[in-house]
């Protein structure tokens, strides 16, 4: 047990000694500053401390969070799904791959005016940009994944006439997590960009707006709490998704640890 | 049942080309074979006679490009119920996502209760000498445990044929005898039908009532022995059999023809 909160004690300086140095240096270098959008970093943690511990936290945050939990839900879960339909038909997916590489490359804050045109200034708006954001690169690893199933694993689903519910989600679905684990990381990535950027375009909260009204309104030390607070933010949902894909593909990691004992795998 | 027992499980005019390169490249030509029920047929050839791929195409996996294969009067389209692959490349049919249990009872899913499936695949394991293993992952057992596991599956179904492609090709000798009794026990207690191939001359000869050669490119069945040995086997007393040593040192020959053969076409 001491030995494990010392490996872990260990693992934390390793991890946070430059973190913690160059915080030192912002915080000595800048002490003294006069410049308008580099304010001192005391003043930038004193403006956090009263902003985000936990005073704004239910104006701001709250409802960014909320839209980016929605987003990813409904622009994941429709990725999985369509992924796992259009990588089973190989001539769909070849008529279609010209335009999804199209969708994909367009960048979506480049939507942004359309749907607010479409949708309306609401939270509607921003989810659905939001969730489309986070559709493409869940849905492209999806589709790769379900593509790469080994023909081998197929023919046992067909030699043991699996049902189309379990061949889904007992073979085809594991069997292309890895894949889509990836795509779900940079989908993350990609929502909270989203989120912000929709804020800032038309909204009345959200950290986002928060960011871009304290510039506006020359809160230089209140922008750079918000940009901190977004920083933080990002920082935790990629350790919260790492967590989350150790936990699905424990399996994968065990697997391939294995497969490099043996050398080639089992023969 | 109209047809004669002799008809089972059939082969007809069985022909198969792979396109390689855009071209058709002939593997299997004209085979025939049948199979009554509860026969048990040895496929024995050299490396890349086309084994598999008669098996792939007796099992429906594989539509062949000429002929038909027929079970039980009916065209095989499609993998039929009541039919179990083990397949050659034993450790890529397992899921590797799964546990060992699990894997054993996917195929089991389809009309049967948690609780039955759980005992069936508990006892398949059991069966194969792989007793309290069922909550590993199989790639944290070794090959041959794997391959016994790709076994136990096909058992657990309780298949009315079994096809079986180099079944213990990775087990030791004395696991490997310990399968193959355990392969005739179940045929005596269940009547399955079997088709089994395999490199090994002595086991081809030991679980078979028949044992067919399949030879020449394209490939077809170049010989058809009947095995007269009594249906209880003994892996002492029946492998030192002056009728098993006979048949053992015909198939042996035949192969040998040939090789020979095959050496001067080249
Ligand atoms: N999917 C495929 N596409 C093209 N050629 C194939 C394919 N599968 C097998 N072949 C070729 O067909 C021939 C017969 O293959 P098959 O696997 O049936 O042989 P086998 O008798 O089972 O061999 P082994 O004893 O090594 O398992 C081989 O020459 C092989 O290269
Ligand atoms: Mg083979």
């Amino acid at each position: 047990m001491s030995a494990r909160l010392l490996r872990l004690g260990r693992h934390l300086l390793v991890e946070a000694w430059l973190p913690v140095l160059a915080v030192t240096v912002w915080w000595v270098g800048s002490a003294s500053s006069t410049s308008l959008y580099f304010p001192p970093l005391s003043q930038i943690a004193e403006r956090f401390r009263e902003l985000w511990l936990f005073d704004q936290v239910p104006v701001h945050l709250v409802p960014s969070l909320q839209n980016l939990g929605w987003g990813l839900l409904c622009g994941v879960a429709a990725a999985v799904a369509t992924g796992i339909v259009i990588g089973r038909m190989p001539r769909l997916h070849s008529a279609l791959l010209p335009l999804m590489e199209f969708m994909r490359a367009t960048p979506i804050l480049a939507l942004l005016p359309l749907v607010f045109g479409l949708l309306g200034l609401g939270v509607t708006s921003k989810v659905a940009l939001i969730a489309l954001g986070a559709f493409w690169p869940t849905f492209l690893n999806t589709v790769d994944g379900v593509r790469s199933v080994d023909p081998q694993i197929r023919e046992v689903a067909r030699a043991y006439r699996l049902t189309r519910t379990d061949i889904a989600f007992r073979v085809v679905l594991p069997s292309a997590m890895p894949q889509v684990v990836v795509g779900f990381r940079t989908s993350v990535s990609v929502a909270v960009v989203v989120v912000v950027g929709s804020e800032m375009f038309g909204a009345g909260n959200g950290i986002g707006y928060f960011v871009l009204q304290a510039q506006r309104t020359y809160a230089i030390a209140d922008m750079w709490a918000g940009i901190v607070l977004l920083g933080l933010l990002g920082y935790l949902l990629n350790l919260l998704s790492a967590g989350f894909e150790r936990w699905v593909l424990s399996w994968h990691r065990g697997q391939r640890a294995a497969a490099a004992v043996l050398g080639e795998g089992a023969r | 049942m109209t047809m004669t027992d002799s008809e089972f499980l059939q082969a007809i005019g069985l022909s198969h080309s792979y396109v390689v390169d855009r071209a058709a490249r002939p593997v299997l030509h004209g085979v025939d074979l049948q199979v009554r029920a509860g026969e048990a047929v040895c496929v024995v050839g050299h490396s890349g006679t086309g084994k598999s791929t008669l098996l792939r195409c007796l099992a429906g996996l594989l539509r062949p490009t000429g002929g038909e294969v027929r079970l039980d009067g009916r065209r095989v389209m499609e993998p039929p119920p009541d039919l179990a692959v083990v397949f050659q490349d034993y450790s890529r049919s397992l899921m590797p996502w799964m546990s060992i249990l699990d894997n054993v009872m996917l195929p089991l899913r389809r009309g049967l209760g948690s609780q039955e499936r759980r005992s069936r695949a508990q006892q398949a394991l059991a069966d194969v000498g792989l007793d309290g293993t069922g909550s590993l992952y199989p790639w944290q057992v070794s090959g041959g445990m794997q391959q016994r596991v790709a076994i136990a599956r096909a058992l657990a179904y309780r298949p009315g044929v079994l096809l079986m492609d180099e079944p213990f090709a990775s087990v030791d000798a004395q696991t490997r005898a310990d399968l193959e009794d355990m392969v005739l026990t179940i045929r005596r207690d269940t009547g399955i039908t079997l088709v089994v191939v395999t490199h090994d001359i002595d086991e081809a000869v030991y679980l078979a009532d028949r044992v067919v050669v399949l030879a020449g490119t394209p490939a077809s069945i170049t010989a058809d022995l009947r095995v007269d040995l009594p249906p209880e086997r003994d892996q002492l007393t029946t492998k030192a059999d002056p009728r098993f040593l006979a048949v053992r040192a015909e198939v042996f020959n035949m192969i040998r023809t040939e090789l020979a053969r095959a050496g001067r076409a080249t």
